[in-house]
């Protein structure tokens, strides 16, 4: 049983980082006005805070099964506790849960009501230091990082989220250069 | 042509004057607002529909036969309810339930939602399959890569043996050690550790079995050898095949057995440190270097 514990710690690590990197990216796409005509901002939005809970749920789900495979050898304190034994491969996916948390529990509509725009605007941009947190943490501590096709969908993800981050980028600094019209 | 200069001065009211008319009508309705009424006074000559009206749509009807027709009077009492909700639900009431709002909330994107979730259920699903069927195929036999390599694994010993071959060195002074077989020869340097291949002792544990022996040249860790490791499945090799590798290169740079733990291979790491300090008990005892 513990073999199937395995498997799952490592599928569901994997979605979960195809699941943070989608989420980004609908969520960069949908700030830098790049939606299309197609599809209503509101669906963007709607389908980036769902993937965005999916995320955080998927990541639960890979700590939780990491702990019950007893061949790991995590105890609950690894999980919690960014580099307390367990060394930094898998501290860097502590601290990307906890960065996680902090940006999917204040986007929760009841949470985000309370808090100046602002604010919440500068925790939810933690959200692109926990995807490349993650990253980092499935290559040193995946063990599947040897293996050809996951260096290559690990490269395709990074790629994937770097290419609306410049877009957004781009934008914010054209914004900021327009110049004012009166 | 007007002759105005360019003032920097601000006006003395940045506001512009607001239209009487505007004005009036927003007296109006902060006047509605004050009173709870959702729908503008009635015009003279018309009737308001009596509420409520989508139950009885008739007796509206019934009642401004001709300024309010039936589906006016609909129209404008669903509105009356919306417009009582939007108010209970900015209050932070309850949430006014109506047949012209029932309580569901818009759901966009629910079919790309649900279909979200069906994928990642679907890959993970098909992941642990495939990790699943990858652990059931033919175990090869796996060669450990990191540092170098002994690929036969010797008989399993008990204790620390050290099994160099004579060296000669300029000092020519030559020291055998406990066990008979091995004979070296001392360095110039009584402190270093003699060169050779010292085989440290197996240490157990509940995966199996972990034994190391050190290579040591010119009186450095120059490598570790692993003679057995865990091996039975396909998962012990596989975390095996990675936390070895990282194991003997920490050893060879801190010249110690003293390495962190592999996260994922804690077993592991703990027996080949174990094995690996005998290995180096071993040839410092070989050595003549006390501790």
């Amino acid at each position: 049983m513990t073999s199937w514990w395995w498997y799952l710690t490592r599928a569901t690590g994997i979605v979960a980082a195809v699941l943070a990197v989608a989420s980004l990216v609908w969520g960069l796409f949908f700030s830098s006005r790049s939606t299309g005509n197609r599809l209503k901002p509101n669906w963007w939005l709607a389908l980036h805070n769902y993937l965005g809970g999916l995320t955080l749920a998927f990541i639960g789900i890979h700590v939780v099964v990491s702990f019950l495979d007893s061949d790991t050898g995590l105890r609950l304190i690894d999980l919690v506790v960014p580099n307390s034994t367990a060394g930094w491969a898998i501290g860097w996916g502590v601290v990307a849960t906890w960065m996680f948390v902090l940006v999917v529990v204040p986007s929760m509509a009841r949470i985000r009501r309370r808090l100046p725009r602002k604010a919440w605007h500068v925790v939810h941009l933690i959200s692109i230091p926990a995807v490349v947190l993650s990253m980092v943490h499935a290559f040193q501590s995946g063990s599947d990082a040897t293996v050809s096709w996951f260096t290559r969908g690990l490269a395709l993800l990074v790629g994937l989220a770097v290419y609306p981050v410049t877009i957004r980028l781009i934008g914010l600094s054209q914004g900021r250069r327009r110049p004012v019209t009166a | 042509m007007s002759n105005q200069k360019p003032s920097n001065q601000k006006p003395a009211n940045p506001r512009p004057p607001i239209d009487p008319l505007v004005a009036k009508r927003l007296q109006a309705m902060n006047a509605r607002n004050r009173t709870g009424s959702a729908l503008p006074p009635p015009k003279p000559g018309t009737a308001r529909p009596s509420a409520p009206a989508a139950a009885a749509p008739a007796a509206s009807t019934a009642a401004a036969p001709t300024s309010v027709s039936a589906e006016q009077a609909a129209k404008l009492e669903a509105a009356a309810a919306r417009a009582a909700a939007a108010r209970a639900a900015k209050q932070g009431g309850p949430t006014v339930r109506t047949a012209a709002n029932p309580g569901r909330r818009a759901k966009p994107a629910r079919a790309s939602k649900v279909g979200a979730l069906a994928l990642s259920v679907a890959t993970t699903a098909g992941l642990t399959a495939m990790f699943a069927g990858q652990d059931t195929g033919t175990t090869d036999s796996v060669v450990l890569t990191g540092g170098t390599l002994a690929t036969v694994a010797p008989t399993a010993t008990t204790a620390a043996t050290a099994t160099s071959e004579a060296v000669t060195t300029t000092a020519g002074d030559t020291l055998t050690s406990a066990e008979p077989t091995t004979t070296v020869t001392v360095a110039a340097a009584p402190a270093t550790i003699l060169d050779g291949t010292y085989v440290g002792a197996a240490d157990s544990n509940r995966w199996g079995v972990v034994q190391v022996q050190a290579v040591y040249s010119g009186g450095q860790l120059v490598d570790v050898q692993i003679l057995q490791y865990p091996d039975g499945d396909n998962k012990s090799v596989r975390i095996n095949q990675r936390s070895l590798p990282t194991l003997i290169s920490e050893a060879i740079s801190n010249q110690s057995a003293d390495v962190n733990t592999v996260s994922g291979a804690t077993y592991t790491s703990n027996s080949y440190k174990a094995s690996l300090q005998s290995a180096i008990d071993a040839a410092k005892a070989a050595s003549g270097i006390a501790g």
